[in-house]
């Protein structure tokens, strides 16, 4: 999910949901989980008269990711190195 | 050496996990900077790019007329790059980051530097700008096609 958020300035609920294959009800535990963290960003808001929910992700998110990103790559990297 | 072998298994495990992790981190951020698609898109920003350079580069001999053809070209290829960001937004998501929004920026900087180029065009080079907007039209539509969805 924070890997699709960091490709754009915000997203649709409904769009972040699709792209997971989730529940509107798992998507949500796991935004409020993240935006505990400062990590997500959730703005709520209407088009029209219909309810919706953009998420987009913090700089601490963003460098968050960049360094799960980092270790993930260099246990990769390691185990390449050891092969 | 039992040990060992365990400890190596994990590690590979790890390795074989991490780097699954990191390819679908990858997949999900060229996913949320690249569109799905419609059928329509890949043809229709094909023709507004290769019209774009091609209308660009026409280079009439009248001042004025050279103008309209140059602003002509300016806006068929804002109108491609409408098209595209516009299914992004339909599909409810909005701006770019990363490496994205520098390709971006790096196609923003050659459309100037060809529009400066096309300021001096004339009849005689005008077939360079439509070769090189046939050129560009294909590969657009390549690249492009790659983003239209499976699903119709």
């Amino acid at each position: 999910m924070s890997a699709f958020l960091s490709g754009c300035d915000e997203a649709e609920f409904r769009a972040v949901q699709d792209y997971c294959s989730v529940s509107a009800s798992n998507l949500s535990k796991n935004v409020a989980a993240l935006e505990e963290l400062g990590y997500v960003l959730v703005r709520k808001g209407h088009v029209g008269k219909i309810p919706r929910t953009w998420l987009s992700l913090t700089n601490e998110g963003r460098k968050a990711l960049a360094n799960h990103l980092a270790a993930l790559q260099q246990i990769a990297d390691t185990a390449a190195r050891h092969a | 050496l039992k040990f060992r072998k365990v400890h190596a298994n994990m590690a590979t495990m790890d390795a074989e996990q991490a780097r699954r992790d990191l390819d679908q981190a990858r997949q999900s951020y060229t996913d949320s900077v690249h569109p799905r698609l419609p059928q329509w898109a890949p043809p229709v920003c094909a023709v507004l790019v290769g019209a774009a350079i091609a209308l660009a580069g026409a280079g009439p001999t009248t001042g004025w007329l050279k103008l309209v053809t140059v602003i002509g070209g300016i806006l068929c290829a804002l109108a491609a790059a409408w098209v595209i960001l516009r299914i992004r937004a339909r599909q409810g998501l909005t701006g770019l980051r990363g490496p994205a929004r520098e390709k971006w920026r790096t196609v923003g900087i050659c459309c100037i530097a060809i529009v400066v180029s096309a300021l001096a065009s004339s009849p005689n080079t005008r077939w360079i700008y439509a070769g090189l907007g046939v050129v560009v039209a294909a590969y657009a539509w390549v690249s492009l096609q790659r983003q239209v969805r499976r699903d119709g």
